[in-house]
């Protein structure tokens, strides 16, 4: 979010003209500052006088647009940006800015639509043809096709632009096109060695590929970068349940020692390292690990509750707790069928509600 | 975790296959009666079972087949069931209609084994909407006794549930072999759903419909079985059974039941005494995957694969999930090693349907072998994703870790089809265990093993007096020359839906004798053979 801010930042200076009827390019450089630097009350403290002064001036009307958004006011934010674009119909900063604002709305439509009329008045611009692909694939594989077109043609038109690949790389994952997605980041990491989370999707392209050796490599090479701005705190825990899958074990553990670290609130942490500990013969850890992994909060948690019942039913069979482990084998039993179900249910809503009958596929 | 490695393991040498189909004159084409709409049937069927029909010492081969739809009737020569005699020269002749075999419905798999211990190999053939014992006259015929046998395959809801696959199993060691029919889900033509787009439909995911339980035959003893699924408490257990595998893996002496289940928990279950079961794959850790996931569990085998005493399961899954390698750790407990055990990266690329763990290169340690396909004949509309894929060949090293052999395998583990069911067995009884692949829409495949290894091998025909006839169920020890112990089990339910030889072979690396062949039969007693030579068929009698 903040990079976004940082790129509409630079396209508006870049696309700036002070028009007449606006006060003094500092004024609102000043509010621009205050923005980035997080603080968007302390710039709508200075563009709303600004903004009775000078009623004419649009570009206060597009940086408080801006400032609203930030602050969390919707209502606002729309109303300013959305007058804008009719006030300067033919300046694409307008509708970039506002699609960003849709999309954070997740008002994927509306996006795509500033998204459209920005690439009609700059048809060759990168960056609204990666944003178009992204929200293109937000809505579902019915707009895959479309949003693979933007994709690719963001990557024509910037061979050597590693964010291009990358958002191509990202929606090929996301596809489930695991080769071309290892392709893609294999493209960014050779433009953009220091990126971490180039990295990072490069390894698990490589395991779901099936090649260990490599995906060991792309991961080392992440860590070995992993620093500064562009720090990527998933990378130790998807190193480490790498290495738990190949049965380093002690290495497995180093990694998610620091993924604790890293990402204290994140559940999936906690699981993966008391599989480690189960695999190690530490039992009483495990069971620590795992059921604090339980204790998060399920949106936070990224594993779902049976998995945990589960694998406490498997520590607490090790631990000869036949009682306990009966327990958590019963819950997983009732968890999975209760998951089963919802599944089930909403799988035949969505069949219910689409024109051709079309159920969900495997 | 390894009970012991051979103080004289022998050179390693390719695992090599080569597809003899055409020279054969086996000339079947798995038909699954396809329509536009794709409904799920249509992907699941094609089982096969290899076994000695006639007593002349060389298996014969019988494949399962589909039906037209929406009619599910075999309406026409090109669904009927076929069986092929061997005639011990590598080709073999269809004898289907003389043997009266060619079966009646959508059928799915089957299961052989001498369910009245006459000495000739019955079948029992599973299907969506029929299910069918046929007995073995003894003659070259089989006549259709399901009825009098009462294993029809009705629930205790009074409807036909849809069977995949089958096991013949002595779950009370009363001498008679029981049968556990494996049901999937609650379709019909009526329920059908659709998916995916018209012009390009997919076989739904089986979430959209509900699980079945399975149901247990006892064997009566007089050509008629008792429905106990609900005395014995597998009725309790609902599931979407896609093949079921047998072992005693707690070594009580009574013989416990796996039954892989499709994007739901697989099912063990515990034989307790022949009276019951209680159904612990949570507790036993072969319900999930290590992720603690329900997968798409397809085919199954459940043998010793690390020479450790202890059955260990492996089962095969789709593109995505890997295949699993649950290794028995004793007490009860098994734990998914398929990763750390080399299974899981290579498998992740295949979607695998019929697995056997054999030793095709007779070096003393299981491998394994996977019939693998995509599930939907249109997956390249919405996946990068291929339907026909090539089987492949796991080596086993050394009993910790596996090494994807395919790719030396010879070419015909390059060829991509849809493959389904196979079964597993010595077709020309040269020591090498063969298979054969069942193929939606395109010939099956006779791939006979070819491996350049000279080893030296044994393969054990039990024959049951107080227990079974077949001896399914008999635990075997196998101690050779250098000292190698190995251990496997007398059954026929492997893979997916199909049915192998009941002879237990053994590779025996480069010793020359076997030291001790230790038996234990369903029945309690145990024999022991000693200073047994090798490369030979060895019959062994219960005595």
């Amino acid at each position: 979010m903040r990079r976004t801010l940082l790129i509409l930042a630079l396209l508006l200076a870049a696309g700036r003209q002070v028009q007449p009827q606006c006060p003094a390019t500092t004024q609102l450089a000043s509010a621009e500052t205050e923005l980035l630097r997080g603080k968007p009350e302390a710039a709508a403290q200075v563009l709303v006088p600004l903004a009775e002064s000078y009623p004419q001036c649009h570009e206060i009307i597009l940086l408080l647009g801006r400032t609203r958004a930030t602050q969390g006011i919707p209502t606002l934010a729309q109303d300013l940006l959305t007058r804008y674009t009719r006030l300067e119909p033919r300046d694409f900063r307008g509708f970039m800015i506002l699609a960003e604002f849709f999309t954070g709305q997740r008002e994927y439509p509306a996006a795509e639509q500033a998204l459209r009329t920005a690439l009609e008045i700059k048809p060759d611009s990168v960056p609204a043809l990666l944003a178009e692909g992204v929200i293109l694939a937000r809505q579902g594989r019915d707009h895959a096709a479309e949003a693979q077109r933007a994709f690719e043609r963001a990557c024509r038109l910037a061979p050597g632009d590693p964010k291009a690949h990358f958002q191509w790389g990202v929606f090929l994952d996301n596809m489930g096109s695991y080769a071309a997605a290892g392709a893609a980041f294999r493209k960014v990491v050779s433009l953009d060695p220091n990126n971490p989370t180039a990295w990072r999707y490069l390894g698990m392209e490589f395991e779901l590929a099936g090649k260990p050796e490599d995906a060991d490599a792309a991961y080392k090479q992440g860590l070995a970068v992993n620093r500064g701005p562009r720090f990527d705190p998933l990378l130790a825990y998807h190193y480490g349940r790498f290495l738990l899958q190949v049965n380093r074990l002690d290495e497995s553990q180093v990694q998610l020692d620091r993924a604790v670290e890293l990402l204290p609130d994140y559940g999936a942490v906690y699981y993966q390292r008391a599989k480690v500990y189960l695999q190690m013969g530490k039992y009483p850890e495990a069971r620590a690990d795992a059921a604090h992994a339980l204790a998060i909060p399920q949106l936070r948690r990224f594993t779902s509750d049976y998995q945990i019942y589960y694998l406490l039913a498997t520590i607490y069979q090790r631990l000869s707790d036949q009682e306990q482990a009966e327990k958590f084998a019963a819950l997983a039993r009732t968890a999975q069928r209760e998951q089963e179900q919802s599944r089930k249910a909403s799988n035949l809503e969505r069949m219910a509600n689409s024109p051709a009958g079309n159920g969900s596929l495997r | 975790m390894l009970a012991q490695k051979s103080p004289v393991r022998p050179a390693r040498s390719p695992i090599r296959f080569e597809n003899r189909q055409a020279p054969s004159g086996v000339r079947f084409v798995l038909n699954n009666g396809t329509t536009e709409d794709k409904p799920i049937i249509d992907s699941m069927l094609g089982g096969v079972a290899v076994f000695d029909y006639d007593n002349d010492g060389y298996l014969d081969i019988y494949f399962t087949n589909g039906a037209g739809i929406p009619s599910l009737e075999k309406n026409g020569p090109a669904f009927y069931n076929r069986l092929f005699h061997n005639n011990r020269d590598g080709t073999f002749t269809d004898v289907t209609q003389r043997a009266g075999v060619k079966g009646d419905g959508y059928s799915m798999g089957v299961a052989a084994a001498d369910y009245d211990n006459d000495g000739w190999t019955d079948l029992y053939v599973t299907g969506v909407n029929r299910n069918i014992l046929f007995h073995n006259n003894g003659n070259g015929t089989f006549t259709d006794v399901t009825e009098k046998a009462g294993v029809g395959g009705i629930t205790s809801g009074g409807k036909k549930a849809w069977s995949v696959a089958a096991a013949w199993v002595d779950y009370n060691n009363d001498g008679l072999l029981d049968l556990f029919v494996a049901n999937y889900v609650d379709w019909s033509v009526a329920k059908n759903r659709l998916c995916g787009d018209p012009g390009r439909r997919l076989s739904c995911t089986p979430e959209l419909y509900d699980p079945l339980p399975n149901i247990l035959y006892r064997n009566n003893g007089d050509g008629t079985f008792t429905d106990v699924s609900q005395a014995t408490r597998v009725a309790q257990h609902l599931g979407k059974a896609m093949s079921v595998a047998i072992a005693d893996y707690d070594g009580d002496g009574f013989t416990d039941i796996f039954v892989a289940n499709d994007r739901e928990p697989n099912s063990l279950f515990h034989n307790l005494s022949g009276k019951e079961f209680a159904e612990v794959g949570m507790e036993s850790g072969v319900a999930l995957t290590d992720d603690g996931l329900a997968v798409s569990s397809m085919g199954s085998d459940f043998r010793d694969v690390n020479n450790d005493g202890r059955p260990d399961l492996v089962v095969t899954s789709l593109q995505g999930e890997a295949f699993h390698y649950f290794l028995n750790l004793g007490g009860g407990l098994f734990s998914d090693r398929a990763y750390p055990a080399g299974l899981g990266y290579p498998s992740t690329r295949m979607s695998g349907w019929s697995i056997g763990a054999y030793d095709f290169d007779n070096d003393g340690f299981k491998d394994l072998f996977t019939a693998n396909s995509h599930v939907h004949e249109n997956v390249q509309f919405y996946w990068p994703e291929q339907y026909r894929q090539p089987n492949a060949v796991f080596r086993n090293q050394g009993g910790e870790r596996f090494s994807d052999a395919t790719s030396n395998a010879g070419a015909a583990l390059r060829e991509a089809a849809a493959h389904r069911g196979s079964a597993f067995g010595d077709l020309n009884n040269d020591g090498k265990v063969d298979v054969v692949v069942s193929v939606i829409g395109a010939p099956a495949e006779l791939l006979y093993n070819t491996s350049p290894a000279t080893n030296h091998w044994i393969l054990i025909q039990t024959v049951g007096k107080a227990s079974n006839r077949d001896g399914i169920g008999t635990r075997i020890k196998l101690t050779g020359q250098s000292g190698l112990t190995q251990y496997n089990q007398v059954t026929t339910s492997v893979g997916y839906a199909s049915s192998s030889d009941k002879r237990v072979q053994f590779g025996l690396g480069a010793d020359r004798r076997i030291r001790e062949i230790e038996l234990r039969w369903p029945s309690g007693k145990v024999q022991v053979l000693k200073d047994i030579a090798v490369d030979q068929v060895l019959k062994v009698v219960e005595e």
